[in-house]
């Protein structure tokens, strides 16, 4: 082997030898990416179908709406000048040990830019997307006018954005309970993950 | 020098693996409790008896922890479960048939076995309470009946029990 040729072949090795540690990752490369967002569940951080009917039997479907005070609302904060990338993941079922309910979960974005709406308000004005989506794009605050917004100021040291304030609203299906599930405590997670667009 | 030239490639590599994309995210809980239909049973055993002949200033008392004409109301379930109360303690009931009404005001006693006199008063606010180990748990009803405003007719009214385990 020419030396030359040995130390690549060392390298493909050692990228071979390192890929046994890789770990999935999504690795965003915008300029502001993630910093500055908050991410704030308002109330009870929780999407409580029982809230919605207090009891549930085996082969009952229950909906969570929009607009319904059960459906949760995430507060996201962050740069006024930026779009945001919202995408959930949730478990397509609730789990009690062996036992599983089918989970369905929808959501809806709100930016029309009140300074402090109800909640009402925000559910009232949420945009819903379609069922099956789970990533979307949208301006912190939504853009009346038709023309297109100004380009974001770039970072300085005398400059601090102004800060927006948007709104997901998060609500869905459960079921039908499967007519053997055993009785008790269903749950699981969704998972909901805001970064500025790298657009 | 050689061993620099294979050693940096692999030292630049490395630090890939801290790399983590700066997201924001939260985690919400989805969550549902399922009851099954045959496990949580409320059976009347008996009504409340209203005698109009004992009323004390236009009031009628029937006490629920002493008096044999409170109601009697039994929860059948599973043994040992929690579960949850709450009840209507306040109710207009219109005369059907004419003028008047009657207005209640409930209270209600509970024990886990048939004792009324060693039951304990349970208030309308959400309250939890447990079943007994034969399944059972026992409420007497009685209240303020206000008979001031009534007149001669016909009463029919509901008293509101809402139970679920938790």
């Amino acid at each position: 082997m020419k030396p030359t040729i040995r130390p690549i072949v060392l390298l493909l090795i050692s990228f071979l030898l390192l890929n046994g540690h890789a770990m999935a990752q999504r690795i965003s490369f915008g300029l502001y990416a993630g910093e500055g967002i908050l991410l704030e569940p308002m109330g009870l951080a929780e999407l409580n179908f029982n809230t919605k009917q207090p009891l549930i039997f085996a082969s009952q479907s229950v909906s969570i709406l929009k607009q319904d005070q059960a459906s949760a609302i995430i507060r996201i904060t962050g740069r006024l000048d930026q779009e945001i990338t919202a995408s959930i993941s949730a478990s397509p079922t609730l789990d009690l040990n062996t036992s599983h309910i089918p989970l369905s979960i929808r959501f809806a974005y709100y930016n029309a830019g009140a300074a402090s709406p109800s909640d009402n308000e925000i559910k009232a004005t949420a945009i819903e997307l379609p069922l099956g989506f789970s990533s979307f794009t949208f301006p912190f605050k939504k853009n009346l006018t038709g023309i297109p917004a100004p380009p974001p100021t770039p970072i300085n040291s005398n400059y601090t954005s102004p800060q927006g304030t948007a709104y997901l609203v998060i609500y869905g299906n459960l079921g039908p309970v499967p007519s053997d599930a055993a009785a008790g405590y269903y749950n699981g997670d969704i998972n909901i993950r805001v970064e500025y667009a790298t657009n | 020098m050689r061993f620099f030239r294979y050693i940096l490639p692999i030292l630049f590599l490395l630090p890939m693996s801290s790399i983590r994309a700066q997201e924001r995210t939260v985690t919400i809980k989805a969550s549902a409790t399922v009851v099954d239909k045959t496990e949580l049973e409320l059976v009347t055993m008996k009504d409340l008896d209203i005698d109009a002949s004992t009323a004390v200033n236009g009031k009628v008392y029937v006490s629920a922890q002493r008096d044999t004409k409170s109601a009697l109301m039994i929860v059948k379930g599973k043994v040992n479960a929690s579960f949850r109360v709450t009840f209507t303690p306040l109710v207009e009931i219109p005369n059907s048939t004419g003028k008047g009404s009657l207005l209640i005001k409930y209270e209600m006693v509970g024990s886990q076995t048939d004792n009324q006199s060693a039951s304990e008063p349970i208030d309308a606010a959400e309250r939890t309470l447990k079943i007994s180990s034969e399944g059972r748990y026992y409420f007497w009803l009685g209240g303020q009946i206000d008979i001031s405003n009534a007149r001669p007719g016909k009463y029919n009214g509901n008293f509101t029990i809402e139970i679920e385990y938790i």
